[in-house]
């Protein structure tokens, strides 16, 4: 049995959907672990600079996560928007 | 006895917390209502039939009306901070040393006044701090702006009734929409989805009082794929349209935004520096240097395209988050419709500031590495 037509463009928009937003996250996941463990060392080495890392880390991650949102957006749009 | 009121009070709102959760399932399990599942769908849905304003292709879509209702909301509440303000400011100028009802100096902001001016602080301090107090209340105005609008928009989607009440209209099966029956509400006329498996109100052959134009046999779906039983053929289905739904989930609310705070950065840069700020994208005189100077032209091709990316980063950052959120709150609600949903609304919450201030806070940063100047100026800091 084949998988033509109809069901494969339906096969293909989910799988590709799934891809992108699994091996998406695999790296901001991963650096926004960075990130944060960059800014506890800082906090805990001086716990005065408290306030100004956590304002720089807080943009700093949210950054990060736009890159992961960026493959979640590609994910999005292959299941709601689909393929022509 | 402040303890005791204390002790009501928590009494009292922990009982209206577990009865808004547990009220619904008890009161209205008998008329069957569910909770609702619209369907999604990436472009925000045209509440007009026709375009508005003339412009062909140009519709009154439910983000659109709900970004004007941020707006509004804005306004109103800058004007009630800023009249209570200048009320004060009178008072004070009248008599430098009187005191309010509470025996506080005059200069004291109070009430909805001390919020507002508590949040405008802390942008204009963060931009004094990023662009320099120089050029910090030049920066300010665009960025509290986009950082209260975007805040009020996110923060819009809690009040009930948002993005839940709507239109019902014919779903359009050929475009792979799975619609729900529509079943009236004892008699009253007032019709609602039906999400029961076994709801066939409409055996082929007759008609529907929602969608009289679409014959029984006339929906039979191509959509969904041969074999599939996504609709069936004796069913008209329909679909909700919200009202209202969260601005920043339509793209071009985003773009738009986007566009803006890009071109005012730009413009930043000329206040600055004048005509020479263009020669960050087309480094004409770093060529005086020599043969690395071709290298810097390049380089600054490459900084031009950087810039151009800034714009699909920012509005794919703040549309991604919260469309991502929206969905994400719609499927919770659909799969544990008591008590999950608040966490998530939590969630939302703090997603929605963050990503205004984020928003703000960029627009900041680029306007100062605008007005910084390409790369001759080493060792400016802010």
């Amino acid at each position: 049995m084949e998988i033509t037509g109809e069901a494969l463009k339906q096969v293909a928009q989910l799988l590709g959907a799934a891809i992108a937003i699994g091996l998406g996250t695999l790296g901001p996941g991963i650096g926004i672990g960075l990130l944060a463990m960059g800014a506890m060392q800082s906090i805990g080495r001086n716990p005065e600079a408290a306030p100004l890392v956590q304002t720089n880390m807080i943009l700093a991650i949210a950054l990060n996560e736009a890159v992961a949102i960026y493959a979640l957006v590609v994910a999005l749009v292959l299941v709601f928007v689909g393929v022509g | 006895m402040k303890n005791l009121r204390n002790l009501l009070i928590f009494l009292v709102v922990l009982g209206l917390a577990v009865a808004a959760c547990i009220g619904p399932v008890l009161l209205l399990s008998g008329s069957g209502i569910p909770v609702a599942f619209p369907h999604v769908q990436l472009p925000p849905e045209a509440l007009t039939e026709r375009p508005i304003l003339g412009v062909p292709g140009f519709y009154l879509t439910n983000t659109l009306l709900s970004l004007l209702i941020a707006d509004l909301v804005v306004l109103i509440l800058a004007l009630i901070a800023g009249s209570a303000a200048r009320r004060r400011l009178k008072l004070y100028e009248a008599n430098p040393k009187a005191v309010d009802a509470e025996g506080d100096d005059l200069m004291v902001p109070k009430g909805w006044h001390n919020t507002f001016e508590a949040l405008i602080e802390f942008i204009y301090n963060l931009a004094n701090q990023v662009v320099g107090a120089e050029w910090g209340p030049k920066v300010f105005p665009i960025a509290v702006t986009i950082f209260l609008v975007v805040l009020t928009a996110n923060w819009l989607h809690f009040i009930p009734l948002v993005d839940s009440v709507g239109i019902m209209h014919c779903a359009e099966p050929s475009k792979g929409v799975v619609g729900y029956i529509p079943v009236e509400i004892g008699h009253t006329g007032i019709y609602r989805l039906g999400f029961e498996e076994d709801n066939r109100i409409f055996p082929s052959g007759q008609t529907s009082a929602v969608c009289p134009e679409h014959g029984a046999e006339g929906d039979t779906a191509h959509g969904a794929g041969e074999g599939e039983q996504a609709v069936d053929e004796s069913g008209i289905r329909v679909v909700v349209t919200p009202f209202l739904r969260t601005a920043a989930t339509d793209l071009n609310m985003t773009l738009g935004l986007a566009l803006v705070a890009m071109v005012s950065v730009q413009v930043f840069g000329v206040m600055k520096l004048g005509p020479s700020y263009f020669f960050r994208f087309f480094n004409l005189p770093a060529l005086s240097k020599g043969f690395v100077g071709v290298i810097e032209l390049a380089v600054s091709v490459l900084e031009a395209i950087s810039e151009s990316i800034k714009v699909v980063s920012l509005s794919l950052r703040l549309f991604g988050n919260i469309f991502a959120g929206a969905v994400l709150l719609m499927v919770i609600s659909f799969l544990i419709p008591v008590g999950a949903p608040l966490i998530f609304y939590l969630l939302e919450v703090l997603i929605g500031a963050l990503q205004a201030f984020v928003f703000a806070m960029l627009t900041l940063v680029f306007s100062s590495v605008a007005m910084a100047g390409h790369g001759d100026h080493a060792g400016e800091h802010h």
